[in-house]
């Protein structure tokens, strides 16, 4: 019986193997020199990038979402948190828990005294929902955050809106909805705990569906979620 | 120059990447490749013009593959929160490799050191081939195929490289795979014009 022998197959998986062992040794040098962490919106991920221009109270100014964080944090309860809300003024959920969380910037910071864990600085991210009557502007949010009157919030002045004015609030221009498309948001008011390193800690359900941040069984705000997951400086520790 | 804008380990690294990348340009390039002619006792396949563009060609690629892991690699720290090559000065590779908005591959959303990786792995298997069996059947469609990639990876250059200006940064290493790139599309050039032709037998 006479054996044909293929020696350009031979060739092509003599190959094969030497280039993909050399493949596999650069996988293998990644798989066990690296622990990358994904970014996304989940919990334990990195918190996307955040981009607009944002209102503190004096005027709109360039903002820099990465400037808030610190990677190489190290669990201590000197570095600040973030708390992130996505909203629009025209949504009447977001408007009802305005006064719950102007009050919550007010309560987490180093200068109460009655609070020893980390500050949480308050962001809110202003969109603007593809829904009939939903027009906002840059005049609209300033007006919503510094409780200010001549611009409708929800089919009301603004001024009129519970609770007082954010003044520990920073308010982000998200009109043109890139940053609601890139943290994938489908629902105001979607809250976000991020830690000091800008790894997301919790997120609510969107909505007014909070998720049940001490598994209690019931839902909680995302008061709950700080009070729970913050550093404190007793404990050290989240 | 190079020393006061890197520290010595990147400088360091970047030049074991660049060292076969430069070797495979010199023996790529016309005008450098029959220096080497000498070497060709103690390395018989430099006697050909054949032999020396795809000893280049492999030299190269294997360059560009080592210098792609390298990218992911910082990829994976700078998204775990270490810092690698981090500056204040142009070249700073964590910024333009921990840039969250240019760093993967649009739709596919796949790292570009990965891409990277997995396209010189990829290369460097046609042209190792080739260089085993130059006149296999196959050999004219895998140097078709490594042209085509190389002269496509020039639109993705095109576009990182875009990407470095808009954040006025460098990524070094990024550099050294692009160039690894240009000089890989160099050589299956050269050797693409030469199949079927009298210099490819010599």
């Amino acid at each position: 019986m006479k054996h044909i022998y293929d020696d350009e197959a031979s060739t092509l998986g003599d190959s094969f193997l030497k280039i993909s062992a050399l493949f596999f040794v650069g996988i293998l040098i990644l798989a066990f020199t690296t622990n990358p962490v994904a970014t996304g919106t989940k919990e334990g991920e990195r918190a996307p990038l955040l981009d607009g221009a944002a209102y503190a109270g004096n005027g709109w100014s360039s903002f820099d979402f990465s400037g808030q964080f610190d990677t190489s944090w190290d669990g201590n309860s000197s570095s600040h948190w973030v708390m992130l809300e996505f909203m629009d003024t025209d949504c009447p959920y977001c408007v009802r828990s305005a006064d719950l969380y102007g009050e919550a910037s007010e309560i987490f910071r180093d200068s109460n005294p009655e609070w020893n864990g980390a500050q949480v600085d308050f962001f809110a991210s202003a969109t603007q929902l593809d829904i009939q009557g939903h027009e906002t502007s840059r005049a609209e949010i300033a007006a919503f955050r510094d409780k200010s009157t001549g611009y409708e919030c929800a089919g009301q002045d603004c001024a009129n809106r519970d609770g007082s004015a954010h003044d520990y609030v920073t308010y982000i221009d998200d009109i043109d909805q890139d940053n609601m498309d890139e943290w994938d948001i489908r629902g105001t008011p979607t809250y976000f705990l991020i830690q000091p390193d800008g790894i997301i800690a919790w997120v609510s359900n969107g909505g007014t569906n909070l998720g049940d941040v001490n598994g209690d069984g019931e839902q909680n705000t995302f008061i709950d979620a700080i009070v729970y997951l913050v550093t404190y400086d007793d404990t050290g520790g989240a | 120059m190079t020393l006061e804008v890197l520290d010595l380990s990147t400088t360091l690294l970047l030049i074991g990447y660049g060292l076969p990348i430069l070797l495979g340009l010199l023996l790529i390039l016309p005008f450098t490749s029959s220096s080497f002619l000498a070497l060709s006792e103690r390395f018989p396949s430099f006697a050909t013009k054949r032999g020396r563009l795809l000893s280049g060609l492999n030299l190269t690629l294997l360059g560009g593959l080592a210098v792609s892991v390298q990218t992911q690699w910082i990829h994976a720290k700078v998204s775990e929160g270490a810092n690698f090559c981090a500056s204040d000065t142009i070249f700073s590779c964590d910024d333009v490799i921990g840039n969250a908005q240019y760093n993967t591959m649009p739709i596919l959303d796949v790292p570009w050191g990965m891409v990277g990786f997995v396209t010189f792995t990829a290369l460097l298997f046609l042209s190792y081939s080739i260089s085993k069996e130059p006149n296999a059947t196959w050999t004219k469609n895998f140097l078709n195929l490594g042209t085509l990639a190389t002269f496509a990876g020039l639109g993705v250059i095109g576009l990182l490289v875009s990407y470095e200006i808009e954040m006025e940064k460098l990524c070094q290493f990024c550099t050294t795979a692009h160039i690894a790139n240009v000089v890989a599309l160099a050589g299956f050039w050269q050797l693409r014009s030469m199949h079927g032709e009298k210099a490819w037998e010599e």
